[in-house]
């Protein structure tokens, strides 16, 4: 069965952005990010300042790598150049903890050689969970390490659903034998926009497997639908601090990724955020510790 | 066999509500056809009428995943492009973005590849329309030029060690990248003067950043060439023959300058292994 790296790093660690990469490789991040996480795609089949700065950045922090485009639920065969190119990306990263995993989202990116570049919903179904499963276990193969399959945000459900949400990313990382990257916001999200209660959906996931979280901010959509979306583009929400805690104290000390893709603000201002939420997660740490002593 | 048909048949009912769902995101018609019908729409794609059932009632959801890859889509061509778009203006890049979507979709799964997947299709229509300003494909090639030479794998590499020969090609830094254009698209004059230009780029091997380089007629010339693999003599007979001047001692003293600038620069590596 799945296990996470015992010595994997925890705490609160941030993803690696274009925009502050300099400043974190001039050293202004040095003793505040336990680690950074990296999505390969942005870095593999490149060449340039971008790469060469990841390099020396991963010398110096340890690396989670998360990805944006494998359509773990599409409908596509893998490509195996693509895996090729992942699989020496992540071999060349220098070895900072072990095993060490990839992650990805149990989603679908296109059709049809067509790459839409979002994380687009899938059926909740028992058929859709056992093929979805199959493509996580041949990922994982092909990269040669253990792969952790993320929740994410939906905004419909794609057809007739045989399985709530909680039990179709059961069923999937049951049945693929993985771990899970468990996105708080995604469920608080998907809470909020389909009505269920967040707190009771992640009692029903196995927790034992959850290896990382991912936490981030949310934002009302434009117009009139009264949705909440997965907008990585503002500060995490009180809300989300309170679920991330419950998760800490049931789960003990895990890595935590705070996210943020747009409307990114200064370095000095997310480590500011960072900081914030490392005070929420070690308060919950206390108490996961309290409750194990 | 009956099994297999069988298994066929649920898998493809299984998948139709992915591709119905992408061609929801593509297809040009497909706002439209989602407001008045979208079980007919799903059914045209094969979609179940029990997973039609269950998607029907989330036409405006299904439309607001459609502008969120729209956007996306937009935004990075906006990043890499920024006076094209400014040029094109909010609605046309809209438009412009559904039609390729419609025509082709991105098949790049590398994010930043997504606005050279864009101007491949866009250029040759942009290149059709009289509407739009003469420099707008120059002008995106040369905001695009950037994109390329500094994500470029090639580049940086070793000098061949071998002192450049009349009768063989030479090496050239593998980022470097040769530009032509109608207007002078590589300044910030708005609108960019209609003036012949000739831009060489590459990737400064300390810095790694890019850099330009505004080519006389002669060298964009020679260089041209010599990126085509001819070997020095023929460059630059060849180019002379091209510009109908003659290869005389001005001539290859003006490109004996100029070579010795590409080597200073790190762009110039001698001659070809």
């Amino acid at each position: 069965m799945f296990q996470r790296s015992a010595d994997a790093p925890t705490g609160v660690g941030l993803g690696l952005r274009a925009s502050f990469a300099a400043e974190v490789e001039a050293g202004h991040a040095d003793g505040r990010v336990p680690f950074f996480e990296v999505s390969p795609e942005n870095h593999m089949r490149r060449g340039g300042i971008g790469p060469a700065r990841l390099a020396r950045i991963a010398a110096r922090f340890p690396m989670l790598t998360h990805g944006l485009s494998m359509s773990l639920g599409g409908p596509d065969p893998f490509d195996p150049d693509f895996f090729a190119a992942l699989r020496e990306f992540l071999a060349a990263l220098p070895a900072s903890f072990g095993p060490r995993w990839h992650s990805d989202h149990l989603c679908f990116c296109g059709v049809d050689g067509k790459a839409l570049h979002d994380l687009l919903p899938l059926p909740f179904t028992g058929a859709s969970a056992k093929r979805v499963a199959a493509r996580v276990r041949e990922a994982s193969e092909r990269l040669e390490r253990p792969m952790l399959v993320e929740n994410i945000s939906y905004y419909m459900p794609l057809g007739a659903s045989t399985l709530d949400e909680a039990d179709f990313v059961t069923e999937v990382v049951e049945r693929a034998d993985c771990g899970l990257l468990l996105d708080v916001n995604n469920v608080f999200v998907n809470a909020r926009n389909h009505g269920f209660d967040p707190r009771e959906w992640l009692s029903r996931v196995p927790l034992a497997r959850v290896a990382q979280l991912h936490i981030a901010g949310h934002e009302l959509a434009d117009g009139d639908d009264d949705v909440i979306i997965d907008t990585h583009g503002a500060p995490v929400r009180a809300e989300v601090d309170e679920l991330l805690a419950w998760v800490i104290e049931r789960l003990g000390p895990v890595p935590v990724l705070l996210e943020r893709d747009n409307n990114i603000p200064e370095l000095d201002e997310l480590l500011t955020e960072r900081d914030r939420l490392a005070v929420v997660y070690n308060a919950a740490l206390a108490r996961w510790c309290d409750g194990h002593v | 066999m009956a099994m297999s048909e069988s298994h066929t048949d649920e898998l493809a009912d299984e998948l139709a509500p992915l591709r119905a769902f992408c061609a929801a995101m593509c297809d040009a018609t497909a706002p439209e056809q989602v407001k008045a019908d979208l079980p007919g729409f799903l059914a045209g794609h094969g979609v179940t009428p029990a997973d039609q059932a269950a998607i029907a009632a989330h036409a405006k959801r299904l439309l607001l995943y459609r502008k969120m890859v729209h956007s996306r889509l937009r935004g990075v061509v906006e990043d890499f492009l920024p006076r094209t778009a400014e040029h094109l203006g909010k609605p046309r890049l809209r438009a412009d973005i559904a039609a390729f979507m419609a025509d082709r979709a991105p098949h790049t799964v590398y994010f930043r590849e997504i606005p050279g997947e864009f101007l491949a299709w866009a250029v040759p229509r942009w290149r059709a329309d009289p509407g739009l300003p003469a420099f707008l494909v120059d002008l995106a090639r040369h905001e695009w030029l950037d994109g390329e030479v500094s994500n470029a794998v090639a580049g940086g590499e070793s000098a061949s060690g071998i002192p450049l020969a009349i009768d063989r090609p030479v090496q050239l830094d593998g980022s470097v990248q040769l530009r032509r254009y109608d207007f002078a698209v590589h300044r910030s004059d708005e609108p960019p003067a209609h003036e012949a230009t000739a831009i060489l780029a590459y990737r400064d091997r300390e810095s790694l950043r890019v850099r330009l380089l505004e080519l006389t007629p002669r060298a964009a010339a020679v260089c041209a060439r010599l990126l085509a693999g001819e070997t020095l003599q023929a460059a630059l007979a060849g180019a002379c023959e091209e510009l109908g001047e003659a290869l005389g001692d001005e001539f290859l003293a003006a490109m004996a300058s100029f070579f010795a600038d590409l080597g200073e620069r790190g762009v110039l590596l001698g001659a070809a292994a």
